[in-house]
């Protein structure tokens, strides 16, 4: 930003003191019309045009600092104030008026050609301008150094300037309507209007002085009217300049220190350039490595007429690494150079965004392969618990009661009855620790009905006082938030017991805006940390995978209290 | 006694039914989801239904609601719930609709089959039976109260969770090798402790006690306003 506003400061202030000047020049031209022998519409007239090319020169300079469309203008507009100064009735004035009489035409096809850079491209656009101020100061010239009695040899001079003016005129439509045609429809909307009224300006301003003078206007009218359509050229040039977002505004160094503030994404960059460059058609496109190919920002691919003239495209590396490329009309952007200073910033934007999105990329990778080891780690706890409940726990009531129908049978004798009936208590035993295994892999109340009811066993078989608090809908809550906040609040309240020898511990369960919170809160010895117990680290592993926050907060003699968030869809 | 059957397990669901009708008990319907459990009980109007918690299809407490539905719809028939583990809540919802006629179990007890058999019996002569695990939760939850639980002997304590149970004082005597007198005396204390009238009806004081017990838990976990002391420790 700091680089741009060292060329602005350079540059504004001498664009004031020119307006300055110029304003000046205009008040004296005013001044000495007032007093010379023509009717003072006359220079005042001149004047107002004048103002008109040098507001529009200045402002257009202003705007567009990159763009020379600006200097044509003012240059334009000196044009404009040579000519009106021959109104005012000094002889050395009227001399050089009409030596630059047509001047004013020639910069006006200068500027058609030019715009929106302001700099030539093409030796046929080149040839066609210097003919143009040919004819207007060349050509010209027989018409005030042949004595006024050789009226046969100024009409051949006339007609040899008009005939050569009418080529220039064919010529320069003819380039315009080849830009058109192949201009991008967002440039087209601009140009149209602009070149149609250049050319017929240009076109009209000497032929329709003979016109109207057929058609019976006085001289008043054609001026008046001549005067009208040369004040609408500067203005249709700076609508073009600043509508069409045509012309550099800043230069690449700015744009660098933009991209090095901004965290700016691909479209933000390809934004960036298409209005510092002056090219609403600019594309920025990413080399794809595994696709052999560019590709755009949503990762389709480039298509081959994007890349092809009248296209042009600068292919942008980081250390000779292929990672981009600008894709820009050729037209619009006649100094590659600019182009390619722009490819130099853009390249460590690029790279620093592929390097940002490859990290993302793995990152969300990771996230997903961590969440998926929780999933399969409680699809197993889920398998494991119903294998247990289906078959093995099945199988002990059975063998329970086959024993105790042994035991039970008529016919068997006491020792037998005994045997067989402790057998049977064994086997019960057996089932109580079966029971305890299957509760703590996943529990019963977890599978069918959730959170709060498995929570609520979980404190009712506490052995120490412990409050529950949940407003928790059990039914609304998916399976994985759910395991995972009961297994929280599973190790949070052994901790209580087992470490923080607690008296109380009160548990509560909330859930808002799709968040889960969850606190187990004890009045033990505190001091607890993370990696005391390996329970809690693989807790926090686990909420971290379902990208929730954990936090222990357990100072020294003031309890313990286990706070996390877990997100879960509303 | 006419019994329809709810359990998915087809090996329990034979083990249980040749068990019954080995004790006399008559099985009209043995069926493998809570669904068709409704439809029988409706059809047949048995004395009594033994039933499974997790049933197909989604297997959670599909068996639970359907026995809870069972005994707000046919008062007559009485409700036997079995399942891998027991826990308080579904203990308090079944004893909820309406009195009686309501036991909950740990599937394990099957094998116990006397003692078993003598808990449908009672169950269905409009008794409870609460397993002796929901109980122990129970008592514990209610003694971590200030309440008057934690002022019983370890003797009456034992009594307590018995009566819990659903035993008759006559079992409590056979199982604590005392007398029936000792056990009536037993239970008085427990009755003045806790604030409870003397109700003639054997089954009314079994439920008394057990929703006591309830309510006591209760004011140590919610921290029922009104109720005789918060969680102790938490001062």
């Amino acid at each position: 930003m700091r680089l741009r506003a060292v060329r602005a400061d350079a540059l504004r202030p001498a664009l004031i003191l020119l307006a300055v000047f110029a304003f000046v020049c205009g008040g004296l031209q005013l001044a000495v019309g007032a007093v010379a022998p023509v009717p003072f519409w006359i220079p005042a007239a001149f004047t107002a045009v004048y103002a008109i090319w040098t507001a529009a020169g200045v402002i257009a300079w202003w705007r567009r600092p990159m763009s020379g469309t600006g200097g044509l203008l003012l240059a334009g507009a000196v044009a404009v104030f040579v000519g009106g100064a021959g109104n005012l009735g000094l002889p050395v004035l009227t001399e050089i008026s009409t030596v630059f009489a047509t001047f004013i035409l020639a910069v006006t096809v200068h500027l058609l050609h030019a715009f929106p850079s302001g700099r030539l491209h093409g030796a046929f656009s080149v040839t066609t301008v210097a003919t143009a101020y040919g004819v207007t100061l060349l050509l010209q010239m027989p018409l005030y150094l042949l004595p006024a009695d050789q009226s046969a040899l100024r009409s051949v001079a006339v007609l040899v300037q008009s005939t050569v003016g009418f080529g220039v005129m064919v010529a320069t439509a003819v380039f315009l309507i080849r830009r058109l045609r192949s201009a991008d429809p967002q440039n087209v909307r601009v140009l149209l209007p602009l070149y149609l009224y250049g050319i017929l300006a240009v076109v009209l301003i000497p032929v329709s002085a003979n016109v109207l003078a057929l058609l019976g206007a006085d001289g008043v009218v054609i001026g008046g009217t001549q005067l009208i359509v040369l004040a609408g050229i500067p203005i249709a040039f700076l609508l073009g300049v600043l509508r069409g977002g045509f012309a550099q505004t800043a230069e690449a160094d700015a744009l660098s220190a933009w991209l090095g503030n901004a965290g700016s994404t691909g479209a933000s960059v390809a934004q960036a350039l298409a209005r510092s460059l002056g090219d609403d058609s600019l594309r920025v496109a990413y080399w794809s490595e595994e696709k052999g190919t560019f590709v755009d920002a949503a990762g389709a691919q480039v298509p081959e007429h994007e890349q092809a003239p009248p296209r042009l495209w600068q292919e942008v590396h980081v250390e000779s690494r292929l990672v981009g490329a600008i894709g820009y009309d050729g037209r619009m952007l006649t100094d590659p150079e600019a182009v390619r200073r722009a490819g130099r910033v853009l390249a460590i934007a690029l790279d620093r965004e592929r390097l940002t999105s490859a990290l993302v990329a793995s990152n969300e990778a990771l996230q997903l392969s961590r969440l998926r080891i929780v999933e399969a780690a409680d699809r197993e706890r889920g398998r494991i618990a119903r294998d247990l409940h289906d078959g093995l726990q099945v199988q002990l009531v059975l063998l329970a009661l086959d024993a105790q129908q042994i035991a039970n049978s008529r016919d068997a004798p006491p020792s037998t009855t005994a045997a067989a009936t402790a057998l049977r208590s064994r086997i019960d035993d057996a089932a109580a620790d079966l029971r305890r295994l299957v509760h703590a892999v996943l529990p019963s109340a977890l599978v069918e009905r959730g959170l709060t009811a498995a929570t609520e066993d979980l404190v009712d078989r506490l052995d120490i006082p412990a409050t529950l608090v949940s407003d928790v809908d059990d039914r609304a809550l998916d399976p994985t938030t759910a395991r995972s906040a009961y297994l929280i609040v599973a190790e949070g309240l052994t901790n209580a017991v087992k470490h923080s020898e607690a008296r109380s511990v009160r548990v509560t369960l909330a859930r808002s805006e799709g968040v889960l919170r969850l606190s187990v809160k004890d009045d033990g010895r505190g001091g607890a940390r993370v990696e005391d117990g390996s329970g809690l680290k693989g807790l926090t592993d686990r909420v971290d995978a379902l990208g929730g926050a954990f936090e222990l907060i357990s100072p020294a003699g003031a309890g313990t209290e286990l706070r996390v968030e877990l997100p879960c869809a509303s | 006694m006419r019994v329809v059957i709810g359990e998915d397990e087809v090996l329990l669901r034979e083990g249980l039914v040749h068990l019954l009708e080995n004790e006399g008990i008559e099985v009209v319907a043995a069926v493998g989801t809570a669904v068709e459990l409704e439809v029988e009980v409706a059809r047949l109007e048995p004395d009594l239904v033994v039933t499974d918690i997790r049933m197909p299809p989604t297997h959670t407490d599909e068996g639970l609601l359907a026995a809870l539905r069972i005994r707000r719809s046919h008062p007559g028939v009485a409700v036997m719930v079995l399942s891998q583990h027991v826990q308080r809540r579904y203990a308090t919802e079944l004893l909820e609709p309406r009195d009686g006629g309501v036991g909950y179990l740990l599937k394990q007890r099957i094998a116990d089959v006397r003692t078993f058999t003598e808990d449908l019996r009672r169950v269905q002569a409009g008794g409870t039976a609460l397993d002796p695990d929901v109980v122990a939760v129970l008592v514990s939850r209610a003694s971590k109260t200030r309440g008057p639980v934690g002022d019983l002997t370890p003797r009456q304590l034992e009594v307590l969770g018995l009566m819990a149970e659903g035993r008759s004082n006559a079992h409590i005597a056979a199982r604590l090798g005392t007398s029936e007198k000792a056990v009536v005396q037993h239970t008085s204390k427990i009755y003045d402790t806790f604030g409870l009238p003397v109700a003639a009806d054997d089954h009314r004081r079994v439920l008394a006690v057990i929703r006591y017990l309830a309510a006591a838990g209760t004011a140590g976990t919610a921290g029922a306003p009104g109720t005789a002391a918060p969680a102790a420790g938490s001062q």
